[in-house]
């Protein structure tokens, strides 16, 4: 049906996978007002009521919770790679070149040298070339270096304050643990293994605040690229005789006194010339990537993962089906004097069917709804505690696959829920009045 | 006095189609029931005119139970017809006695079997949950109907749950009347409620007759005394039938 | 969704389902991406022709340079980076750009795909990825040749 909207399509979908247990249910009740005598039951038994109901409701929420975050994970480090479309480091893993320059991941790469980066620079189609920095640590933020024009491509203006000037001035992103006026002692590496002080003298000031970006450099402490070079008593790329109180930053670099950079980031202004930039600079002694497309690569890793999850949500959802309805034809033998009388009274034997059915019916979709709201209560628990973990802003939702994934386990227990049901009118069939 | 809902209780049946209207009589013959290798009733031949109060007494053991459960169509006969009326149950299939039951059959116990859960109305319309819609709203009035005349008009909301034994068993003497059964069969059902409510009970039951045929399973004495008719089981045979 | 809007669709399903079937190109073999251009470069008749139509083009998902997007580029032959492709190369002009109607679900850059959308002829600059095209098929659905 390619005429119709995703939408659409998607409604449809859902309304096809909830059909079947709707369509069971309108045939099993068809002609009786069964709901008086499920109340009473419901009434009589509700603590165990309650219980079944809440069991699905966990093993629902449980499904939806995880798919949804699998989503919402993948977006959001989607979002985080978008401002770099390509990525030039040297020859190794296109996977590490990625974390460490997207995710600002601790990792050791091989360096360019000042004549590449030149090359880089002066591709065809390049419109930004920006050596990027890792490997300091300020407070556990990690320090970053790299190009003021780089920074506004990645976050736009600062919203507090203004961008680095000078080597000793730093941005921070908007969650750093840093304001405006700050002063800063970078510490030597990152994590447990930083060496505080190393950089004795190296004092930063913090001049600006950047927009929150979304990605894990909104918690990052972002400086000149020379700065970073400084530090490690390296040269620094400017022909040396200028004032030592006001050394420049930024491009255009001496490729003689270049120091070397992990990677850098190049933008490209026409989707071909994307596609040309990384043609050119895929050299035995240059590698250049998409960043989106490495992480596709990961994505379509945890797109199996999540099936294998996804199966697993489904087996414990199929579990918590069947312990549910083994326990409620437990249940319904606490009744066996209520269906009695409805024999002995003479009801249909479908009638006590719709009873039976209808009483689960009650559990299941009670148990859906209540599933689904303690997804959409959970989801934001879980988007915080995922992006804490992570460095970057997960913002999960419920969406259509959600919604399928509800329909479908609705309709399965609604029509499993026929076997218990079944059995007890099968069991019917004889009993006396007396 | 008179059956006041005969007239509702009648247009109400007429919406259905059966061959039979008003009480009918009971005619068994050759009736046979064996369990357990051991014949537990044996009744060769049994006439009752339409609109009787049978009450059916014996010991314990003496075969009452499975005689009500036979004539409810309850329990299947190894042999024998029973005859309502036209109809002989035991020649019916399970879903034709379920049908009989349901259509024809009003239904009291000593433990009234009423949903606690629920209020008197909810209990005494109770076959409409399963009543064909365009039977429903008679059924429903009838059942009010019943529950003014016996007294609990203002209890129709009350829970059954903190209702008396007495109100209980008029609750479900509503329930049986409320599809204007031809046939009423009862077991024991003044044998829980005090002497006064027992014998109101009685005399309700015994303005139901005639409209209805009863059979009533009763040591009671004063639910004997309103008897037409009283027949004594002992093994599972009738040892003694003596018009009141 | 009510119960109306859904019953609309389902007209709409109903009312349209034979149209689809209609296009020239929608029964047939897909279109050879070739076809699309003259030797020139420029459109060709059957491009022109097919402006603004649903059609089904035959070529290879190149690399998506974006994740969790909709956008991905069709392209004649396998592309991905090989060592013998001559570096610098131009990137060829007779490129597709794809507008899918979900989120791409990345196929092997040498796998043979079949992609079908709505042709649009014309420079278009993505205002989201600030890319250029020419051609695109937009709303378009694909799948293993």
């Amino acid at each position: 049906m390619p005429e119709l909207s995703t939408a659409t399509q998607d409604a449809l979908v859902a309304l096809a996978l909830i059909l079947p247990g709707l369509v069971c249910g309108a045939l099993v009740m068809r002609g009786y007002r069964p709901w008086p005598v499920i109340a009473a039951m419901l009434r009589r038994a509700a603590g165990t009521a309650v219980l079944f109901a809440a069991l699905i409701a966990v093993a629902l929420a449980l499904g939806l919770i995880l798919t949804a975050q699998e989503r919402g994970l993948r977006q959001a480090s989607a979002r985080a790679a978008d401002p770099f479309d390509v990525i030039v480091a040297a020859p190794g893993s296109e996977t590490t070149a990625m974390l460490a320059s997207v995710f600002l991941q601790p990792a050791d790469l091989p360096l360019l040298t000042g004549a590449q980066f030149a090359e880089v620079a002066a591709t065809p189609g390049v419109t930004l070339a920006a050596p990027l920095g890792f490997g300091d640590s300020a407070d556990g933020a990690p320090v970053v270096g790299t190009t003021a024009a780089f920074v506004s491509h990645l976050a736009g203006p600062p919203a507090e304050g203004r961008p680095f000037a000078a080597r000793a001035e730093a941005v921070v992103g908007a969650l750093a643990p840093f304001a405006p006026g700050d002063e800063i002692e970078p510490a030597h590496g990152v994590g447990e293994a930083a060496e505080d002080h190393a950089h004795e003298g190296h004092n930063l000031t913090v001049v600006g605040r950047l927009a929150p970006t979304g990605g894990p450099w909104d918690h990052a402490v972002i400086v000149p690229v020379e700065t970073l070079w400084d530090m490690h008593g390296l040269p620094d790329g400017h022909p040396q005789g200028d004032a030592d109180g006001n050394r420049p930053i930024g491009p255009p670099w001496d490729t003689a006194s270049f120091p070397g950079v992990p990677a850098v980031a190049v933008d490209t202004d026409q989707l071909a010339a994307a596609y040309g930039v990384r043609a050119a600079l895929s050299r035995p002694d240059i590698m250049a990537f998409f960043p989106g497309a490495v992480l596709a690569q990961l994505h379509a890793v945890l797109g199996d993962a999540r099936a294998a999850l996804s199966v697993m949500a489904l087996a414990s959802q199929a579990l918590v089906t069947v312990a549910v309805l083994a326990g409620l034809a437990l249940v319904m033998a606490l009744f066996a004097d209520q269906f009695a009388l409805l024999a002995a009274m003479g009801a249909p034997l479908r009638f006590t069917l719709a009873v039976s059915w209808g009483f689960a019916a009650i559990l299941i979709l009670g148990g859906a709804a209540l599933g689904v709201a303690l997804a959409l209560a959970g989801m934001g628990a879980a988007s915080q505690i995922l992006s804490e973990r992570l460095g970057f802003a997960v913002h999960a939702r419920l969406g259509w696959p959600e919604a399928h994934m509800t329909a479908a386990f609705v309709t399965l227990m609604l029509v499993a829920a026929l076997v218990p049901a079944i059995a007890r009118m099968r069991g019917q069939r004889r009993s006396g009045i007396a | 006095m008179p059956v006041p809902d005969t007239a509702l209780a009648d247009g109400v049946l007429a919406a259905r189609t059966l061959p039979d209207r008003g009480a009918l009589p009971l005619s068994v013959s050759g009736l046979r029931v064996v369990a357990g290798g051991r014949t537990i009733l044996d009744v060769p031949s049994l006439e009752v005119a339409a609109g009787a109060l049978v009450v059916l007494r014996g010991a314990s053991g003496a075969g009452k139970s499975t005689a009500l459960n036979v004539l409810s169509g309850n329990m299947a006969a190894q042999a024998g017809r029973v005859r309502w009326g036209a109809t002989d149950i035991a020649a019916l299939p399970p879903s034709g006695r379920r049908r009989f039951r349901r259509e024809r059959l009003g239904l009291l116990f000593q433990d009234y079997r009423l949903f606690a859960e629920l209020g008197a109305l909810d209990n005494a319309a109770l076959p409409a949950a399963w009543a064909p819609a365009p039977r429903r709203a008679g059924l429903r009035a009838t059942a009010r109907a019943s529950l003014d005349r016996l007294g609990l008009a203002d209890a129709a909301r009350r829970p059954v749950a903190v209702m008396s034994g007495g109100e209980r068993q008029r609750v479900a003497m509503a329930r049986a009347l409320s599809t204007g059964p031809a046939v009423i069969l009862a077991d024991e059902p003044t044998a829980s409620l005090d002497r006064e409510n027992a014998d109101r009970l009685a005399d309700d039951l015994a303005l139901l007759a005639g409209a209805h045929t009863l059979v009533v399973v009763s040591h009671d004495p004063a639910m004997q005394a309103r008897a037409t008719r009283l027949l004594t089981l002992a093994d599972g045979r009738i040892v003694d039938d003596s018009d009141a | 969704m009510n119960r109306r809007t859904l019953i609309r669709a389902f007209t709409l399903a109903a009312a349209t389902a034979p149209l689809t079937r209609l296009p020239a190109f929608a029964e047939g073999a897909p279109i050879k991406m070739r076809d699309l251009y003259n030797k020139d470069l420029s459109f060709s008749d059957l491009a022109l022709s097919n402006e603004g139509k649903r059609v089904a083009v035959s070529g290879f998902m190149a690399p998506p340079l974006k994740a969790e997007s909709v956008f991905f580029v069709l392209t004649k032959k396998p592309m991905a980076v090989c060592p013998f492709c001559e570096p610098g190369m131009p990137w060829p002009d007779d490129i597709l750009a794809i507008y899918a109607r979900r989120v791409v679900k990345v196929i092997g850059f040498n796998i043979p795909i079949v992609t079908e959308g709505t042709l649009e002829l014309g420079d278009h600059v993505d205002p989201d990825l600030g890319f250029a095209s020419k051609v695109r098929l937009v709303d378009a659905t694909y799948a293993r040749a």
